[in-house]
C-alpha cells in the first residue's frame, strides 16, 4: 500500500491553478512531488525548521478585495495582490505583466517550488529597462486562512536601474499559507535593490526562495525584513556569473512569541573580481526560535574576491534560542573573505546605565535593541523603508 | 535631601556596610574618603539601585522618600543622579538621543511636557560648554571611542543636562589627568546651588583641592568613622589612612 506523503495531504486542500502553466514544467513539478515529503531533520538544510505545522492549517478559497492597503513607497507605482491573487481592475504599469498565454518555464529543483508552480495563484513579470530609475512596489495584503503563491519574475534589463519593493502585510491575527518563487536576473551594468518585508499574521507560515543571477558588472541589493509571523523560511540564492559585481545582503527579525524564523542563504562567486557583503541581525524574545545559515562559495578561478558576512543575534529571554552557522568554501587563493557570527544577550551594564539616568527598563532596553538592529537599517538607503521598518519595531516593542 | 542611617549591606553573603549613617543637606557638598575595600563605591552603587546588594539593615531617605523601595530608574526621576566610576559604551545609541529620551522620561515622571528641540539642543550648546565637550562628541555613540577623560567628562555633561538634586561621584577623578580633573571639578561647581548637593567619593585628596567639600568623611570598614572639614583630606593625604585604622580599631 502507498502511504501518503506530507505534501500529498496538503494537495488536498489546495486548488490546483488557473494559470497557464507549460506542461513541460508541470510535469517536472509533478515529477518532484510524487517523490518528496516534508523536509525532516535529518534533511541538513531543514535541520532545525520543520514545517508541519502546514497540514494544520485551513484554508479558504473565497476572495476578499481589499480596499485600504498601506503602501510603504509614496513614489512607487503599486500592484495590489489581494488574499493571493491579482486585484481586479487596476492600472496598468509598463514593465508589469500580469495575464498570461504560458508562464515562463523557469524553475527550480526544490519541492516548495513545485508545489508554488501547481498551485500558483499570481504570475508576475516585472521589467526595470531604463537608466532612468523606477520603483515598483508589490503590495501583498491578506487576511485569514488564504493561500498566496505568487510566482514573480524580475528582469533589471542592461544599464538599468530599479527598485522592488515586496510588501508582504496579512492582518495581525491571521493564519495564512504563503509559498513564494521569486526568479531575479540582474543583467549587464544593471543596478536592482529589493526590499522583503514580511509582515505576517501571527500564525502565518511564509517559505520563501528567491533565485538571483548576477552578470558582470552588477550591482545587486537585497534587504530582507522579516518582522512577524509563525514561521518564516527564506531562502536566497545569488549566483554570480560576472565579474566586477556588487552583492549585498541585509537582513533583520524581529522574533518573539512562538515565532521561528529561518533565514537561508548562499552566494556563489564563480567569477573573479566581485565583492559581497552580508549582514544579518535580530533580536528573540519568548520562546521564539532563529536559524541562519549563510553560505559563500568562492570558486577556482575566481581571484580576487572580498566577500564578508556576518549574523549577530540578541536573546532577551532565555528560553529562546537561535542556530547559526557561517560557511565559507573558498577553492581561490587571492581572497578576502570573512565571517562571523555572535548569538548574547543585552548588556545588563547599559540596561543599569540608562536606567540610572530615567528610562525605564522597556525603555532602556528598546534603544538598545534598536541600535543593535540600526546598523541594518543604516544599510538601507531607502527612507519610506527604513522608517516603515523602524515604526515596524517600535510597535514590535510596545504590544 | 538624604539620610542614611545604620546602612547595613551584604553581597553574596559577604558584610560591606556594617552601620553606615550620613545626612546631606541641600547645598552642602560632602566628600567621602577612604582606602580601597573601605565600601565607597558599594555605598555609590546601593544609592543609584544596583541590585546585586542585599540591604539587611537600615534606611534611606531621600527628600522625605524611602529611597531603598525605589527602582533605579525611580531614584533618577526624582533628582538622584550617580556619575560612574566606570562609564559604559553604549554603540549605536547617540548621547544626545538618549540624553532626550531620559529628560523626556524625567519630565513626564513629573507631569511636565516633552522638551521642544530647540529648547533642548540649546540647552546641549550650553551643558556642553561647562565641561569642554566637543559639541560632536555630544552626538556620537554614548562613551563609545571616549578617552578615559571624555567619558568622565560626559558624565559630568550628563549631569549638567538632566539638574539633579542629588549628585553622587563614584571616583570620578580616577585615571584623570590634571587638566580633565579640574574641567570635572569646574563643572561640579558651576552646578552648585543651595537647592542641590553633591556626595564626591575619591581615593586622593587631589580632587578636593578643585571642589572645595564643606565636610569630609572617612570611611573604613563598612562605617564613617571620622568627619571633619576639607583639613581633613589634608592631612589623609599627608598621614596616609592607617592612623585612621589605628584609631578605629582602637576605638
Amino acid at each position: 500500500m502507498l502511504t501518503q506523503s506530507k505534501f500529498d495531504i496538503l494537495r488536498e486542500k489546495l486548488s490546483p491553478s488557473i494559470l497557464p502553466i507549460s506542461n513541460e514544467a508541470r510535469e517536472k513539478a509533478e515529477a518532484i512531488l510524487e517523490t518528496a515529503d516534508f523536509p525532516t531533520r535529518r534533511n541538513e538544510r531543514w535541520k532545525y525548521t520543520s514545517v508541519n505545522g502546514i497540514n494544520k492549517l485551513t484554508f479558504d478559497e473565497s476572495i476578499d478585495d481589499f480596499d485600504s492597503f498601506n503602501p510603504i513607497s509614496a513614489n512607487a507605482e503599486k500592484l495590489i495582490i489581494s488574499n493571493g491573487f491579482i486585484k481586479k481592475d487596476q492600472k496598468q504599469i509598463k514593465g508589469v505583466k500580469t495575464s498570461w498565454d504560458e508562464l515562463p518555464t523557469k524553475s527550480a529543483d526544490d519541492a516548495f517550488d513545485a508545489l508554488n508552480i501547481l498551485y500558483c495563484t499570481a504570475a508576475i513579470e516585472i521589467e526595470f529597462d531604463s537608466k532612468i530609475h523606477r520603483e515598483i512596489e508589490l503590495i501583498f495584503i491578506n487576511n485569514d486562512n488564504s493561500v498566496l503563491f505568487p510566482r514573480i519574475f524580475v528582469k533589471c534589463n542592461k544599464e538599468s536601474k530599479g527598485t522592488l519593493i515586496l510588501n508582504f502585510q496579512g492582518s495581525e491575527e491571521s493564519s495564512c499559507f504563503t509559498n513564494v518563487s521569486t526568479y531575479i536576473d540582474v543583467e549587464e551594468n544593471s543596478h536592482l535593490n529589493v526590499h522583503k518585508i514580511q509582515k505576517n499574521g501571527i500564525g502565518t507560515f511564509d517559505l520563501q526562495r528567491e533565485y538571483v543571477n548576477q552578470a558582470k558588472n552588477s550591482s545587486f541589493s537585497i534587504n530582507t525584513f522579516s518582522l512577524s509571523g509563525r514561521l518564516t523560511r527564506n531562502e536566497l540564492n545569488i549566483l554570480v556569473n560576472g565579474s566586477n559585481c556588487e552583492t549585498f545582503m541585509n537582513g533583520a527579525y524581529t522574533l518573539k512569541g512562538k515565532s521561528h524564523c529561518d533565514n537561508h542563504t548562499t552566494v556563489d562567486h564563480k567569477v573573479a573580481h566581485c565583492f559581497s557583503k552580508e549582514l544579518y541581525k535580530g533580536v528573540i524574545d519568548d520562546t521564539a526560535t532563529n536559524v541562519f545559515n549563510g553560505k559563500v562559495f568562492v570558486r577556482k578561478d575566481a581571484q580576487k574576491i572580498n566577500a564578508f558576512q556576518s549574523n549577530a543575534n540578541i536573546l532577551l529571554s532565555e528560553t529562546g534560542s537561535v542556530n547559526s552557522k557561517p560557511e565559507l568554501e573558498i577553492y581561490a587563493d587571492d581572497v578576502k573573505c570573512s565571517h562571523g557570527s555572535t548569538t548574547g544577550q543585552l548588556d545588563e551594564e547599559a540596561v543599569f546605565y540608562l536606567r540610572s539616568r530615567g528610562l525605564s527598563e522597556k525603555a532602556a532596553k528598546e534603544l538598545l535593541v534598536k541600535a543593535f538592529l540600526g546598523e541594518v537599517l543604516e544599510e538601507v538607503e531607502h527612507a519610506e523603508v527604513r522608517s516603515y521598518v523602524e515604526n515596524q519595531i517600535e510597535k514590535h516593542f510596545s504590544a | 535631601m538624604i539620610e542614611i542611617k545604620n546602612l547595613h549591606a551584604t553581597i553574596e553573603g559577604k558584610e560591606i556596610l556594617k552601620g553606615l549613617s550620613l545626612n546631606v543637606k541641600a547645598g552642602e557638598i560632602h566628600a567621602i574618603m577612604g582606602p580601597n575595600g573601605a565600601g565607597k563605591s558599594t555605598l555609590a552603587s546601593i544609592l543609584a539601585g544596583r541590585e546585586e546588594y542585599e540591604i539587611t539593615n537600615g534606611e534611606v531617605s531621600f527628600d522625605g522618600d524611602d529611597l531603598l523601595e525605589m527602582s533605579t530608574e525611580e531614584r533618577a526621576r526624582a533628582g538622584l543622579f550617580l556619575a560612574f566610576q566606570y562609564p559604559v559604551e553604549i554603540p549605536g545609541v547617540s548621547n544626545v538621543n538618549f540624553l532626550r529620551t531620559a529628560i523626556n522620561e524625567i519630565r513626564d515622571a513629573n507631569g511636565e511636557n516633552p522638551i521642544s528641540a530647540k529648547e533642548f539642543m540649546a540647552l546641549v550648546r550650553e551643558k556642553s560648554k561647562i565641561v569642554e565637550l566637543d559639541s560632536s562628541l555630544a552626538s556620537r555613540s554614548v562613551n563609545e571611542g571616549f578617552s578615559g577623560g571624555e567619558k568622565k567628562r560626559n558624565e559630568i555633561f550628563q549631569m549638567a543636562m538632566l539638574n539633579p538634586k542629588l549628585a553622587v561621584l563614584d571616583e570620578t577623578d580616577s585615571g584623570l589627568d590634571i587638566d580633565a580633573l579640574r574641567i570635572v571639578a569646574k563643572g561640579v561647581n558651576s552646578l552648585k546651588s543651595p537647592e542641590n548637593a553633591s556626595i564626591v567619593i575619591t581615593h586622593y585628596q587631589r580632587l578636593l583641592d578643585y571642589i572645595v567639600p564643606d565636610y569630609v568623611h572617612v570611611l573604613y570598614d563598612g562605617r564613617i568613622v571620622k568627619t571633619g572639614d576639607k583639613n581633613l583630606a589634608l592631612e589623609l593625604e599627608e598621614k596616609g589612612y592607617d592612623w585612621i585604622k589605628a584609631e578605629s580599631q582602637v576605638g
